[in-house]
């Protein structure tokens, strides 16, 4: 690969890994995960770099290799990770064994399908509008709002679960 | 519970520390390329590639193996070298000769087939935003313009531009939004394009420029985001085939109507398509696939060698011409080898002595290949 190709390639990673890293972490709920992802997108987009040609075309397509991709990896690593109707850690009673906000948000998000998750990642972090976010994932409108629907009821019903425990517990 | 998503997210990434992935990003793509471009490892890459494809890659049920590679069906009448031009985006056989095109570079070049000489040079755009695709019918050579967005009519004897398409994503990336066009093919006495464009690659459509007014006289849309490559198409009386990179269906159109006429799944995103009478065959990840009217199933498959990673012994960036129709009822296919095809036994023969091959055209009894180290073939096919 021609060295003015790199050299574009780098300027393009140098100016969006943040960004794109960013994505990449909430679409996998992991830091370590999100930096593998990004990095296999990025290996990608090396690849066709010749064919990407502008940096706005090299972005969509990252982006969407993000999207795709991690909805493949969290179905081949289904094996190993364990998925669960209920949240594992719940809370117990006392102030000093309250469970953080952030922390039960975190496992609820964990129990949902990859395809509510990268949902609800391009509408409530990246704004997408739900006809965009169709576009990015490939399906209808209507999945979109399906799937952000039921992922936001698995959410309030979880997460509701705890804070009502939490209440009962005297905290 | 939007807000407190919306929170949630916010503090997830409080503190993310962004590392520098570059190094390992460009270590792991230039690997596999110096791989193949070592000059004394070519022969051995391409030879394991085969050994490996004929004796441990099985075919599913009822797909045909490779044969061993064979006595030539092919005579080489030119050879032509490009050192240094770099990957070619898209070849076209035409009478007399053959162009390649190179989106990198910006240029359009033309091969001689008396000769073998390079006959033209022509710059297109820039670097980077070159020509795009490229394809011969109607007595022209067509040409999908990264610059400018338009379709280009050019003298396929010498380049010189008959006409200009301004085709939807030329008007919309004069507007700042994104959008490009890609493949282009002829068939059923029309030219086709394809462009996407709007947020992330977010819609397809085909253009159906008739050559007799160069207007466009269709434009449906694809079904499907599937990437920003690019669609790949072919055309026949029969129906024109989509197929969005990255995306497992090859979709069938009523060439007329433009309606869907039906959808098969290839399993991956296609590296090339070639219609064949009422059939199309796709090139998916080294199995190439036979789909039959109605276009709703694949009717038969052989495997001509795996899928090719970019870290992998058989790395291989294929061009946009991988797969091409050929006489007798044959098909050619690019990868690490050249490969001859019989659409009836779907029996597979890789042809020896070319190493990985990147692109193929065939023009009544003659074939052009590109090889992967950048030199092009002309061959006489005889049976």
């Amino acid at each position: 690969m021609p060295a003015d190709w790199d050299a574009d390639f780098a300027a393009f990673v140098q100016a969006r890994s943040a960004a794109l890293l960013r994505l990449a972490v909430l679409l996998t709920g992991d830091r370590r995960d999100g930096e593998d992802l990004l990095q296999t997108a990025l290996v990608k987009a090396y690849q066709s770099w010749w064919r990407l040609r502008r940096p706005d075309r090299a972005e969509a397509y990252v982006r969407r290799i993000l999207v795709t991709s991690v909805i493949s990896w969290r179905r081949r690593r289904a094996a190993r990770e364990w998925a669960t109707e209920q949240v594992p850690d719940q809370p117990v009673a006392g102030p000093s064994a309250v469970v953080p906000d952030r922390v039960v948000l975190g496992q609820a998000l964990r129990t949902l399908s990859p395809g509510q998750r990268a949902v609800l990642v391009l509408r409530f972090y990246e704004d997408l509008s739900e006809r965009q976010t169709a576009e990015l994932l490939g399906c209808s409108v209507g999945t979109v709002k399906s799937q952000t629907a039921r992922g936001l009821a698995a959410l309030r019903r979880l997460v509701g679960t705890t804070e009502d425990d939490r209440v009962a517990g005297g905290t | 519970m939007e807000d407190r998503l919306r929170e949630h997210y916010r503090d997830e990434l409080a503190g993310l520390e962004v590392p520098d992935l570059l190094p390992a990003v460009l270590a792991a793509g230039h690997r596999g390329r110096r791989r193949l471009l070592a000059k004394a490892g070519i022969a051995a890459v391409a030879a394991a590639a085969i050994t490996v494809s004929v004796i441990f890659l099985r075919p599913a049920i009822g797909q045909p193996a490779v044969d061993q590679p064979a006595s030539r069906s092919v005579t080489v009448l030119t050879r032509t070298g490009l050192s240094g031009w770099g990957p070619v985006s898209g070849m076209a056989a035409v009478p007399g000769g053959v162009w390649l095109a190179s989106s990198t570079r910006g240029e359009l070049l033309r091969v001689d087939a008396g000769t073998g000489q390079i006959t033209a040079r022509l710059p297109v755009g820039g670097p980077g935003t070159g020509p795009i695709a490229i394809a011969y019918g109607a007595g022209s050579l067509w040409m999908t313009d990264g610059h400018t967005n338009d379709l280009l009519r050019l003298d396929p004897a010498t380049g010189r531009l008959r006409a200009t398409v301004h085709l939807y994503t030329t008007a919309l990336a004069a507007r700042g939004f994104p959008a490009a066009t890609g493949a282009v093919t002829v068939g059923d006495g029309f030219v086709w394009v394809s462009q996407w464009g709007g947020v992330a690659g977010t819609w397809y459509r085909l253009a159906k420029v008739n050559p007799a007014t160069d207007r466009i006289t269709g434009l449906p849309a694809i079904p499907g985001d599937f990437g920003t490559d690019g669609v790949t198409i072919a055309a026949d009386a029969a129906a024109v085939w989509v197929n969005p990179d990255g995306g497992p269906f090859v979709q069938a159109l009523n060439p007329a109507s433009l309606r869907l006429l039906g959808a098969a799944p290839i399993g991956a995103g296609a590296d090339g398509l070639a219609a064949a009478g009422r059939n199309v065959w796709a090139l998916a990840g080294g199995t190439l696939s036979r789909i039959d009217p109605p276009w709703s199933a694949v009717a038969g498959r052989v495997r001509l060698y795996a899928p090719l990673h970019a870290n992998a012994a058989n790395s291989q960036i294929l061009g946009g011409q991988a797969l091409a129709a050929g006489p007798a009822h044959t098909l050619w296919a690019a990868g690490p080898a050249l490969y001859r095809i019989d659409e009836t036994s779907l029996r597979a023969r890789p042809v020896s002595d070319f190493g990985p091959v990147d692109n193929v055209s065939v023009l009544g009894q003659t074939l052009w290949a590109q090889t992967d180290d950048g030199v092009v073939y002309q061959l006489a096919l005889t049976a």
